[in-house]
């Protein structure tokens, strides 16, 4: 039986319990949670970029950003049939609230009620991005103002006997804080797993600055994101790193005719115009008499593509051969690092989105049975919730996967890169869990994974195995077995 | 402050004419101190916002390296000098020695300072010394580029915060990429209380287009939270740009003439008049010296019939002097209590301050389990240990000033009655024959006792002053018990160990924060003793040298008094018409000298 249909099973038995009761409604809404899309939260210190991030997942300039200190509300952006926005309130029922969109981003007319009574904001756009996830933008850790920190610590760690909302977290860091690390050791839970990095991805946000604008910065970033994925403590912490250029990547899935007409005209100014243009943005939004660009055009291009963003244009306009809008929004996207994102969010939690909505459902369930009364019913879910957290392959492996990032198996390197690798750390496909080329022959995969199996199996019944070895091994070997029955050949 | 060394060169001259070679070496003293005054700015930030280019760009040169990724690990001073050079300075392996001092090339530098290169660092070195012949510089502006590694709530910035109360003044840099964070703002509100000068430096405004809202929000905080600092925008790339082209206008873009000033008008400035005004005591000391010796003599010259009690008196003078640099004076006794009181004192302040951290730890522990909380635990406990260490060395300062004004009221005090004997006596029954002393004798009434009490107010700042460089090397917390705890309690240890009872694990957390505790306790204690075996040191010699030179004053005084009553009449008569000029040449002088205390 499937894990998904485990979870339904209890959460029917559940249902049945607690009928008639006011949990009923928080069980019916589990139910609900368990086949709706992924949420993923967005999360780090204050300014880190999450609002841009949102902006380039959705691919609509919708979340308002700033110079300044701006998401103060924790805020859903949800698939919807329509247009429409929710305010749920801390205590009392939703309401509808009034927004208009000026050219970008949405202004949401909040009325009469203050930020710190707002649970959330629920946007529902009719989106493809947000078809298979729900994205949720939390204002900044680490923020002046304690209380708008809090909204987010309240949301994604919410203390002990409560589960979070969240199934996923982008965790986006400028620099290595010592508050980022705290607050990714808050989030975290100790019923399936104890500190999660399986469904944390670490992004390092604004990548663009990284150089302060050099044409590099890009390179730079990887290279920081590299030796952060090596970071004893951030392994722990997260699946991975990765450099993303927010903006870029905003502007490259939106990139408009105008904008690319301008910085065509602009890329068809003398270079030396161009490079004393681009010294300092104070310069670039100067009067320059002898410019085919408008100074208000020139200042849209700033704020949608940075000082970075529009060299980077220029360059790729003039030496690129990026001759049409299309091309060069491609390309933007291309070099903000936005598709790594994706296709780690696709490895790391796509592929595992089940296993990971699961898991928050049953954590949720757990919470809520915590506080049904006692009783023939609530026990037997308790003992199915059990039964499923020890006895299910996919949280078994998601232990073995949290212990391996942790540490906390004695093995030498090259084991733990390929029990890692096998459990889906470098992708989800076969070939990569194997670690062979992408373009490896069926036969060779096939060879290969039987080879593992009988490498793990052995190591399993090995009596020079260490007992936790000897359970990791036994773990792998169910999942060496899982993949036979599902390769053909 | 060129108006200063020329006037110290003179009164040096005049000093060597008068055969007092003991007052030219005091003024050669006060020469270099007034030449290289040292004013220590520690830059200070979150890591990775522009730091080491913005010292960089200041001097124009890539004297602290830059990158991307990794950041600063060591301090780095930079100084002016003629002759540039670059060295290492290591901690010390024993207690109370100096650490090797090892002469590196400049370009060397990154490899001894960077993250990468000296991880944690491993190498040991306390501090990176560099020299530069740059005009930012020679008004004796020491840049302390210091590590921001870890971030503002962290280990380091608690190094930092202790040193802030030796430094003159603080540069805090943010770039602006973003408004100040909380750790950012709580670090200013701090840092107001322990230095004098704060001024916020704004980087990388070329890059970010809304650094002028970015700066409006600052400011905006900065108010709120009390600290009136000055914001300063600057581009470390455009005055990169403006130097390597010479390009004035690109320079003024780049907001660096402003903080050049902020540095030279505020800062420099301001500990500058603590540099000219002790060179002004200086003078007027020398110079009321060597008055004093040619006033003795004229005394006796002037009334020949009381020469007999004149020359009384001066034997007094001298035997006063005498007992003034004996080892029983008053101010020796003052000294050696003081410093004895001020030992103690800091003894259990520290002690007490200790006691109070290690209380409320206890406290936190035996209501948690510490495998749950130490995570929030274990910051806490560095930053409390941080404030507590830094007020500690804010008192240490602090006590050390009055200690210093203490011995130099009770040495003026003693040395007045010197003073009224070499004047003689009322001045209407004793000098009055002589028009010309009298008119002297308004003007210089108590020039001595001036000096003295100029002393009071300014020896005690300036004493102290002239040490700061070496204090501000010694400051250091021990970082490796940071990571030894990580180590010994981090959280993978205790989350396994979660069968076992809690007790034992409130205990073995306790025994961390006690050993953690104890090596802080131990570096500072030994850091504020050194200091103080400093202080006592400086200040004996100090006002021994005043006591030598007051007797040898009075001993001169006496041989030319002497001398001359033994000459006859009219040999008496010329000597006393250039004993009058001399005078008169030594008022002009001591006129020049208070001109400068004036102009200041």
């Amino acid at each position: 039986m499937s894990l998904l249909g485990d979870v339904e099973g209890v959460l029917q038995t559940a249902a049945t319990a607690t009928a008639g009761t006011p949990l009923a409604a928080e069980v019916a809404a589990l139910e609900r949670r368990l086949h709706e899309p992924l949420r993923l939260a967005l999360a780090g210190r204050v300014k880190a970029g999450k609002s841009t991030l949102v902006n380039a997942l959705i691919g609509e300039e919708l979340a308002p950003t700033d110079a300044g200190e701006c998401t103060r509300v924790v805020t859903w952006y949800v698939n919807g049939p329509t247009y429409r926005v929710t305010l749920q309130p801390r205590s009392g029922a939703g309401r509808q609230v009034r927004f208009h969109r000026d050219r970008g981003a949405l202004e949401i007319d909040l009325g009469s009620t203050p930020p710190e009574e707002i649970e959330r904001l629920v946007v529902e756009w009719p989106s493809g991005s947000l078809r298979s996830t729900t994205l949720v933008d939390t204002p900044g850790i680490a923020s002046l103002s304690t209380d708008v920190s809090e909204r987010t610590v309240q949301f994604l760690a919410p203390g002990e006997d409560q589960a979070t909302p969240a199934d996923a977290v982008l965790y986006l860091l400028r620099h290595l804080h010592t508050t980022d690390l705290r607050f990714l050791e808050a989030f975290h839970d100790d019923e399936v797993a104890q500190p999660t990095p399986v469904n944390t991805i670490g992004v390092l946000s604004r990548a663009d600055e990284v150089a302060a604008g050099r044409l590099d910065a890009m390179a730079s970033a990887s290279r920081i994101a590299e030796r952060w994925r090596g970071d004893a403590k951030l392994r722990r912490l997260c699946q991975t790193v990765v450099p993303v250029a927010g903006l870029l990547a905003q502007t490259g899935r939106t990139l408009r005719e105008a904008e690319f007409d301008a910085l065509r005209r602009l890329a068809g100014e003398p270079g030396e115009t161009t490079e004393a243009m681009l010294r300092s943005a104070d310069r670039f939004l100067a009067e320059w008499a002898t410019c085919q660009v408008t100074a208000p055009e020139r200042q849209v291009l700033l704020d949608r593509l940075g000082l970075f963003g529009v060299r980077l244009s220029l360059g790729l306009i003039r030496q690129g051969g990026k001759s049409t809008a299309t091309d060069l929004a491609a390309e933007l996207l291309h070099r903000s690092g936005l598709d790594e994102l994706r296709s780690a969010l696709a490895g790391q939690f796509t592929a595992r989105r089940d296993v990971l909505k699961a898991r928050a459902v049953l954590l949720a369930l757990d919470e809520v049975m915590g506080r049904a009364p006692e009783g023939p019913g609530a026990s037997a879910v308790a003992g199915q919730l059990e039964r499923i957290a020890a006895g299910a392959h996919e949280f078994a492996e998601l232990r073995l996967l949290n212990a391996l990032r942790i540490g906390a198996l004695a093995v030498k390197d090259a084991e733990l890169e390929d029990m890692e690798r096998l459990l889906g750390g470098a992708g989800p496909s076969l070939a990569a869990r194997l670690g062979l080329e992408a373009d490896a022959s069926p036969d060779a995969v096939r060879q290969a994974l039987e080879a593992t199996l009988t490498r793990w199996r052995r190591r399993a019944e090995s009596p020079l195995s260490t007992r936790p070895v000897g359970d990791a091994a036994r773990v792998l070997v169910r999942t060496c077995e899982g993949l036979l029955v599902a390769t053909p050949g | 402050m060129q108006d200063a060394l020329a006037l110290v060169d003179l009164v040096a001259k005049a000093a060597s004419a008068y055969q007092r070679p003991d007052l030219a070496r005091r003024l050669a003293a006060t020469r270099t101190r007034l030449s290289d005054p040292a004013v220590h700015v520690l830059v200070v930030g979150e890591f990775k916002q522009g730091k080491s280019s913005l010292i960089n760009a200041l001097v124009g040169a890539p004297v602290c390296p830059v990158d991307d990724d990794v950041a600063t690990a060591v301090p780095t001073a930079v100084r002016h000098s003629e002759v540039p050079y670059a060295r290492v300075r290591y901690e010390s392996e024993t207690e109370g020695a100096e650490g090797d001092v090892v002469e590196i090339a400049i370009e060397d530098v990154a490899s001894y300072v960077t993250e990468s290169a000296n991880p944690d660092n491993r190498e040991k070195l306390r501090l990176v010394e560099v020299g530069l012949p740059r005009r930012v510089l020679a008004t004796g502006v020491v840049l302390v580029d210091t590590p921001g590694v870890g971030g503002l709530g962290s280990a380091h910035a608690a190094t930092t915060l202790a040193a802030l109360p030796m430094a003159d003044a603080l540069l805090f840099v943010s770039d602006a990429s973003q408004e100040y964070s909380g750790p950012e703002l709580d670090f200013l509100r701090q840092a107001r209380e322990l230095c004098p000068e704060v001024a916020c430096v704004l980087t990388k405004t070329d890059f970010y287009p809304s650094w002028r809202k970015v700066a409006e929000l600052n400011r905006g905080h900065l108010d709120r939270v009390g600290v009136r600092a000055p914001i300063l925008p600057v581009s470390s790339t455009l005055r990169h740009d403006a130097l390597d082209a010479g390009d004035q206008e690109l320079n003024q873009e780049s907001g660096f003439p402003a903080l050049v000033s902020h540095l030279r008008d505020e800062v420099a400035r301001q500990s500058s008049l603590g540099v000219v005004g002790a060179a002004v005591a200086d003078m007027r000391w020398a110079v009321t010296q060597l008055r004093s010796q040619f006033e003795g003599e004229l005394a006796a010259l002037a009334d020949p019939a009381r020469a007999q009690a004149v020359m009384v008196r001066l034997e007094d003078a001298k035997a006063q002097a005498e007992r003034l640099r004996s080892q029983a004076s008053r101010w020796q006794q003052v000294l050696v209590d003081g410093v004895g009181d001020l030992t103690s004192d800091l003894d259990h302040d520290l002690r007490e301050r200790i006691r109070q951290v290690v209380k409320e730890a206890e406290n936190a522990l035996d209501i948690s389990d510490p495998a749950e909380t130490w995570d929030e635990f274990e910051p806490w406990l560095y930053r409390r240990t941080a404030e507590d260490v830094a007020h500690h060395y804010a008192l240490m300062t602090r006590r050390g000033r009055e200690l210093a004004a203490e011995v130099a009221e009770v040495f003026a005090l003693d040395g007045q009655e010197i003073n009224l004997v070499v004047q003689t006596g009322s001045p209407t029954d004793t000098l009055g024959g002589s028009s010309t002393l009298s008119a002297l004798e308004l003007k210089s009434a108590s020039v001595v006792t001036q000096a003295l009490t100029v002393m009071r107010g300014t020896y005690g700042g300036v004493l102290m002053f002239s040490m700061m460089p070496t204090m501000l090397l010694g400051l250091a917390l021990p970082l490796a018990p940071i990571a030894a705890i990580g180590m010994f309690l981090g959280r993978r240890t205790l989350s396994d160990e979660r069968e076992r009872h809690l007790g034992q694990r409130q205990a073995q957390a306790k025994t961390a924060v006690r050993k953690y505790v104890d090596d802080v306790s131990f570096a500072v204690s030994k850091e504020s003793r050194d200091n103080l075996r400093l202080v006592h040191r400086q200040l004996r010699d100090h006002f021994t040298s005043q006591a030598e030179e007051l007797h040898r004053s009075a001993a001169a005084a006496q041989l030319a008094a002497q001398q001359a009553m033994a000459e006859d009449g009219a040999t008496q008569a010329r000597r006393q018409r250039d004993v009058e000029a001399e005078l008169q040449r030594l008022a002009g002088l001591s006129a020049r000298v208070e001109g400068l205390a004036g102009y200041q």
